[in-house]
């Protein structure tokens, strides 16, 4: 076998034009989809970590009979809080837990109205749990003021120092007016959450609601990956409430990043067929040129399967070395994207974030799996697409191979 | 005897239309012989030596290797016979451009994987020295001239010391003067080493040289001759 790998490898080196191209056809697509799928794992490891620092925390908890059709609804408010709070709380892999609440409120510009959404947030406590001070783009979080989306603030035409003016019924069916000062902008990787969200101080919204109830309590454990399990816990013993891991909130996110990796896989297929028509062809070519070679290889006592094998080398050789210089200059490469990323800025503000929950500058990240996954693939693709055409030497009969006029 | 054929035929069939190639051929060759078949182009040397050598089949008859029938061997034992026995020598020398010429003269060994690199490599100086071209082995094939390239051709065909060495006109490609040192040089090994070499030609020179000669026509023997 080692003398046949030798033959393989100076036969290709023989059509170096040859070879190099299809070598390289290789090398880009596994570049290319080192990049992508590193790119693609960097968006989604931001964007969950993101919907977790911004939106779920680690755990959530929200009424027992939560209507999700009605999220804003006063009938979703929960009390009990200190109850609640003992039973989280004696759990050592609980590490923050705080409470917000939600309603839906009119922001008025004297010119414009917009539907919006308050959260009220616990100054205290929700730093144990939320990250909300990562999304600040201007401003500062102050106590008695208003935290609001950049776009909104751009459609209604507030900045810092602005007053807000909001109005929203209580529960008891009573319309509030509340006018508020922007201390901050927020620019979270939600555009749901740019457009619509006030973030405000729990007590100013409990007052105005004249309530004390909450909206949900969100809890920060020890692993954010052990959530189900932690959720379950908690779930046995706090009936009343709807305990849901960050997880399980997040399978729309998660069927997008499903979808996105099923795109990927279709890009590494599409790669791989283009790889293998390209060997193939390289393989085909080799053989009609070769028939006299192949001819003497026989008269010599070569046997067909050696001949055969000697030409699924040829395929292995390319498919195997074009892999390792795609996995090498996709290294290159991703260093760039990993240290650097991609400033998609511009793009998210005309397009949306495409599914990915972040913002501006996207990272890439190592995905180790991929070195073994596109090595494997690329070659096991290479030895399968030059298996047919190296059959076929197999049927060639010597005499007829060295009557071939070359 | 070393080699015999008896009644041997071969017909070509292209669609409807037959040719026959070899009609009846009985011929019979002894170890150390130097035998040549000799003939017009077409009369069917070339397919008489590719039967012979298990690189074609016959239709009918037998072709007996130290008695033992090759028409009856299967693809892959054939295989095996002509990595064991054969030596082949071509007209167009057939050798491979990207190898140098020390492991053009080397395959034949490499494929029997039966000794080390260093005998092997020991082999290929003796048997380059032999054939003149010692100081050549890092060269490539198209380095050399036709006549040079034929002698590595022979090189190739001897390393393995076979049973037989078939050579299909291998002065066809030569010029007159270049052809006859090539053949000078396989009468020598046949003489000093006992070599048995079967080759066809249409060169008067080699046919004068052949210790036996039969002369083929429209795929019959006609005639032969032993000196």
């Amino acid at each position: 076998m080692k003398y046949i790998l030798q033959l393989a490898l100076k036969n290709i080196l023989r059509s170096k034009r040859r070879t190099i191209l299809t070598f390289m056809m290789l090398t880009f697509g596994v570049t290319v989809y080192m990049i992508m799928s590193s790119l693609y794992a960097g968006i989604d490891e931001v964007s969950f970590d993101n919907l977790v620092q911004f939106e779920t925390g680690h755990v959530k908890m929200r009424h027992v009979n939560f209507d999700e059709d009605r999220p804003f609804s006063t009938d979703n408010l929960m009390t009990q809080k200190k109850e609640i709070y003992e039973k989280i709380k004696k759990h050592n892999f609980v590490k923050g837990v705080t409470d917000r609440i939600n309603l839906l409120a009119e922001m008025d510009n004297g010119i414009d109205s917009m539907p919006v959404v308050i959260v009220g947030y616990d100054q205290s406590t929700d730093k144990d749990v939320f990250e909300l001070a990562k999304f600040i783009s201007k401003g500062k979080m102050e106590k008695d003021g208003a935290i609001i989306g950049v776009d909104l603030a751009k459609d209604m035409g507030l900045d810092i120092g602005d007053i807000a003016n909001l109005t929203f019924r209580d529960v008891n069916g009573m319309y509030t007016a509340l006018d508020i000062p922007v201390t901050a902008l927020l620019y979270s990787g939600d555009p749901m959450a740019n457009k619509m969200k006030i973030f405000m101080n729990i007590e100013i919204v409990q007052k105005n609601m004249d309530t004390d109830a909450f909206s949900e309590i969100a809890v920060k454990t020890d692993n954010m990956y052990n959530a189900n399990k932690y959720a379950e816990i908690l779930q046995k013993e706090i009936s009343e409430a709807d305990v849901k891991s960050w997880k399980t909130l997040s399978y729309e996110f998660a069927n997008v990043v499903s979808t996105k990796k099923k795109a990927g896989n279709f890009i590494l297929f599409v790669i791989l067929i283009i790889a293998m028509v390209g060997i193939i062809n390289t393989i085909l070519i080799s053989i009609y040129e070769k028939r006299r070679e192949i001819g003497t290889l026989k008269a010599m006592g070569m046997l067909d399967k050696e001949v055969r094998n000697l030409f699924v080398a040829e395929g292995f050789i390319i498919g195997f070395t074009g892999s390792l210089f795609g996995l090498v200059f996709g290294t290159i490469a991703n260093l760039y994207f990993i240290y650097h990323g991609l400033d998609f800025t511009s793009m998210m503000d005309q397009m949306g974030n495409m599914g990915a929950s972040m913002v501006g500058v996207m990272k890439s990240v190592w995905v180790i799996k991929d070195y073994f996954v596109i090595t494997f693939l690329a070659t096991a693709a290479s030895i399968f697409a030059s298996y047919y055409p190296a059959k076929k030497v197999m049927d060639m009969q010597p005499v007829d191979c060295l009557r071939t006029v070359q | 005897m070393l080699l015999e054929v008896k009644s041997l035929n071969k017909t070509y069939h292209t669609g409807i239309v037959e040719f026959t190639a070899l009609k009846n051929i009985n011929l019979s060759v002894e170890k150390g012989e130097f035998t040549a078949f000799a003939g017009p182009s077409g009369s069917g040397k070339t397919t008489l030596l590719n039967c012979i050598g298990c690189l074609d089949r016959g239709e009918s008859g037998s072709i007996l290797l130290d008695g033992v029938d090759l028409m009856t061997k299967k693809t892959v034992e054939l295989a095996h016979v002509r990595k064991e026995n054969f030596g082949f020598i071509f007209q167009t020398y057939n050798l491979f451009p990207v190898l140098t010429i020390a492991e053009n003269v080397e395959m034949p060994l490499k494929l029997l994987q039966k000794e080390s690199q260093e005998e092997i490599n020991e082999k290929v100086m003796k048997m380059l020295s032999k054939v003149g071209l010692s100081g050549y082995e890092n060269r490539r094939p198209l380095e050399l001239s036709g006549g040079q390239q034929q002698r590595v051709a022979v090189a190739r065909a001897l390393i393995k010391k076979p049973k037989l060495i078939l050579a299909d006109e291998p002065t066809a490609n030569l010029d007159s003067k270049t052809g006859e040192s090539v053949v000078e040089l396989m009468k020598e090994l046949n003489v000093n080493e006992g070599v048995t070499f079967l080759f066809s030609t249409h060169d008067s020179m080699v046919m004068k040289r052949a210790s036996k000669l039969y002369e083929i026509h429209d795929g019959q023997i006609k005639a032969s001759r032993k000196k």
